[in-house]
């Protein structure tokens, strides 16, 4: 391309109309000014070249005399093949090489992300409110977890109505009507909004033999007549294994024993002992009974009375 | 992402073709951040915005009082492309 054509000036333009003339369309085609438009690259580069050409004097005399074509290049003699590559535009400007500084930010450079903190603001700033990307509904589930998974915490696998599977993580000591939020695996999202979450209610189903009070666990412990009069080693059993738990002789019943640790996350398992009596009360538990009471009478009702 | 390739001082003003001296005085102004400030070691970005500023200065006459605004609203325009393309 003929360079003057390039810069729309005429074959007797000054060098000052030639850099005016360059300048402006610099401006206008500049890649960085007009990031990611091929059209504006090669423009510029052409615009590059023809200055190139044109702002050398030297330069611009051997291409008047028809030396050198419109890259810059020495003319072939005829019959010649065109050297290689020769004077291109300088691609990325002044020193050539190397990509444009809006190929360096395209994919978030790191002078271009000082902005991150404060995409509402320059939405807001360009288009006069505050352009959050919309976000669809959620979708609420309800998942029904067993005792000791609550309290020790599990992961379970639960199908969606559409069929998909949803790994869900129970942090250990959740309790009943605690939601899980899911973000993301809501309603899908569409047309550039995001996908809303999925929120899983916890119902946590009760023990046969536990209660929860906060952290520590609550069981109630059948114990023998044996157990509680003469004293014991007794199984108890625990979110985990079973352990030994002593009975020391002459334990009222109800009397309450602690396991330390044996709760929810770092809790106590507090063991109440209810005293169960033997399927049948013959006549010979009652002879016993009968002739050690008449050595060892007790009231225990003492101070009883006076209700008022 | 371009891969990080890491200029000394001297090497990046060569690459970008502009004098040492002129780059210190960008990097005072603030109008580049080395990737690594304490070690004058910049990298492709700093070398592609080294250009930028030369073209903005030399080819589109810019003055000095008109980089730093141009070189903030890019900045910021490119960063919503960004954002927008995500």
């Amino acid at each position: 391309m003929d360079p003057y054509s390039v810069l729309g000036v005429s074959k007797t333009a000054t060098a000052d109309e030639i850099k005016s003339a360059y300048r402006k369309l610099a401006k206008k085609h500049h890649p960085d000014l007009n990031p990611g438009s091929k059209e504006a690259e090669k423009k510029f580069k052409d615009i590059n070249t023809a200055n190139d050409i044109l702002s050398d004097p030297a330069l611009r005399g051997k291409f008047d005399r028809g030396e050198v074509d419109d890259s810059g290049n020495p003319k072939a003699p005829p019959g010649w093949e065109q050297p290689g590559a020769g004077r291109q535009g300088q691609r990325g400007g002044a020193g050539g090489g190397g990509p444009f500084y809006y190929e360096t930010q395209a994919d978030g450079g790191r002078y271009s992300s000082q902005f991150g903190g404060m995409d509402g603001d320059i939405f807001e700033s360009i288009f006069g409110r505050k352009q959050r990307p919309a976000v669809s509904e959620d979708r609420h589930y309800s998942l029904e977890i067993s005792f000791k998974d609550a309290a020790l915490g599990a992961e379970k696998e639960i199908t969606l109505p559409d069929g998909k599977k949803l790994k869900v993580k129970i942090p250990p000591g959740i309790d009943s009507g605690k939601k899980l939020r899911l973000k993301g695996l809501g309603e899908p999202g569409s047309g550039g909004s995001l996908a809303g979450d999925a929120i899983v209610e916890i119902q946590v189903q009760a023990s046969k033999i536990f209660s929860r009070n906060g952290s520590n666990l609550e069981l109630e412990l059948p114990v023998s007549l044996k157990e509680v009069i003469v004293g014991g080693e007794v199984s108890v059993p625990t979110l985990s294994a079973n352990v030994m738990m002593k009975i020391p002789a002459g334990s009222a019943n109800g009397a309450k024993m602690r396991l330390k640790g044996k709760g929810i996350s770092g809790g106590d398992l507090i063991v109440s002992l209810k005293v169960v009596m033997p399927p049948q009360v013959d006549a010979e538990l009652q002879e016993v009974v009968n002739k050690w009471s008449e050595k060892h009478p007790y009231n225990p009702r003492e101070g009883f009375t006076d209700v008022h | 992402m371009y891969i990080k390739k890491i200029f000394q001082l001297s090497e990046a003003a060569e690459v970008a073709g502009v004098e040492v001296e002129i780059v210190t005085t960008w990097i005072e102004r603030e109008w580049i951040v080395p990737a690594e400030p304490d070690k004058r070691q910049l990298d492709q970005e700093d070398v592609a915005r080294i250009k930028l500023i030369q073209h903005l200065q030399s080819d589109m006459g810019i003055n000095e009082e008109g980089i730093p605004v141009i070189l903030h609203l890019l900045d910021q325009l490119y960063h919503l492309h960004y954002q927008l393309k995500e």
